[in-house]
């Protein structure tokens, strides 16, 4: 059988695309609430975190680029421990796609579409994002290209088209409580969206290698974007909106509902349900494949047979774990950083340690 | 009745999924495992949405940690 592979540019596309399609919507509210005025210090401080993450990521990668994380934890630590980390691992990534889903819906049912039942959106979306996800790598990664470009250009004019209520005095005090409310933006951030780079070690193997190329350039400079790009929206929701951000789960909705350009662009926050539904799906059906890959590598079975039967957990797992929005919010804020920390970070550092240790004493032993 | 046809066109989607993937009998034994967890967030959220669900499992492993740093970081 064939194995999709896809290019450089492509891989880049398809990470941008992953790091920042639900958290340019989703990572405002929470980093704000936690670090008030400095959530875009916070924010940029837990991207050097990601780096560190993406670093320990790649090194894997560097060690054995043929095999995905499970391959690489299996050849490094051994087939027993392996499902010791890696069941867990899988949990996590569905607990997150569950989250991811169920936020989407809560958006909708709560501000724009009251009427309509939840479980409606779920089902759509999971299902679209399921059949692109059967589809394949190299199907999401052609049809993402334009989507990410869409999403990208939706968001450049949330921020500018507002420009004239920005007021830049609201930015200050920087940090009016002290350090501790950066250290908490910074744990926030770092299990949502930075961890998240963890998951992708799913999709490197699918690159189709380039003699005189790098991936680790392209990956640290899409990570540096991500980084700027959500401080800037963390920012331009502060100047605009002032003391009423720190309110809003949403505050680029808010912002998107203050647009008034003559009498011709007025009340665009539609057009931010489109960019919600578009980070959301992509992000989604790239977990799903993720999720699925990760089943078939631990079992060693053929990939994409198991994406419907998950989706089907993830859909009613994302109906039954939340009863309001504020279960979702506490667990994104004050559960999801400690889990994946303790199931996929220390998994994965373990797991570097051990490999660049083995790598070191078989060079040794070469000599 | 649209809640009752979602979840009839999942049941008749997965046994039409499950027929055409379980050539190999590793997957039909993975697939049927997977249908368990599936069967019991079904059963949750048609009957008893209080039963446990993943959210609780992760809350009751490392719940008071992540209650004991969200306490030390919000401490001025």
């Amino acid at each position: 059988m064939q194995v999709s592979k896809i290019n450089y540019w492509q891989m880049a596309i398809l990470f941008q695309v992953y790091i920042t399609g639900s958290s340019i919507i989703n990572i405002q509210g929470p980093l704000l609430a936690a670090a008030k005025n400095a959530a875009w210090i916070a924010l940029l401080l837990s991207t050097l975190i990601g780096f560190l993450i993406l670093y320990l990521v790649l090194s894997l990668h560097d060690l054995f680029p043929e095999d995905n994380y499970v391959g690489q934890v299996r050849k490094i630590v051994g087939p027993k421990v392996t499902y010791l980390f890696i069941i867990p691992f899988i949990l996590v990534v569905i607990y997150v796609t569950a989250n991811i889903v169920y936020g989407m819906g809560q958006y909708f049912t709560t501000s724009m579409m009251r009427e309509t039942p939840l479980y409606i959106f779920h089902v759509l979306i999971l299902t679209t994002a399921a059949l692109t996800a059967k589809a394949g790598i190299e199907v999401m990664a052609r049809m993402f290209h334009l989507l990410l470009y869409l999403l990208f250009f939706i968001i450049f004019m949330m921020l500018l088209l507002p420009m004239s209520i920005y007021e830049v005095e609201n930015l200050l005090p920087l940090a009016p409580d002290g350090i501790k409310p950066i250290i908490n933006g910074i744990y926030v951030g770092f299990g949502f969206p930075y961890m998240d780079i963890l998951y992708f070690a799913m999709i490197l193997p699918f690159i189709q290698k380039q003699t005189g190329k790098s991936l680790n350039k392209w990956l640290y400079g899409g990570l540096f974007f991500n980084g700027i790009l959500l401080s800037i929206t963390i920012m331009c929701s502060i100047m605009g909106l002032g003391p009423l951000v720190f309110m809003k789960k949403f505050p680029l909705h808010l912002l998107a509902q203050l647009i008034s350009i003559g009498e011709i662009i007025e009340r665009v926050e539609a057009i931010f349900g489109i960019a919600l539904i578009l980070g959301s799906y992509m992000k989604i059906a790239l977990l799903l494949f993720i999720i699925d890959q990760a089943i078939s590598s631990l079992f060693k079975i053929k990939s994409s047979q198991l994406i419907y039967i998950l989706s089907t957990i993830v859909f009613f797992l994302s109906l039954t774990m939340y009863k309001n929005e504020i279960e979702l919010g506490e667990s994104g804020s004050i559960m999801q950083p400690t889990i994946t920390f303790f199931f996929g970070f220390i998994p994965l550092a373990l797991t570097v340690i051990i490999g660049k240790w083995k790598d070191k004493n078989q060079k040794y032993s070469h000599e | 009745m649209i809640e009752n046809l979602i979840l009839l066109l999942i049941v008749v989607l997965l046994f039409l999924d499950y027929k055409k993937v379980t050539t190999e009998k590793k997957i039909k034994r993975i697939y049927l495992s997977l249908s368990v967890p599936a069967l019991y967030v079904f059963y949750s959220f048609s009957f008893d949405k209080s039963l446990p669900s993943l959210d609780d499992f992760f809350r009751l492993v490392l719940g008071p940690l992540a209650e004991m740093i969200l306490s030390w970081l919000q401490i001025k």
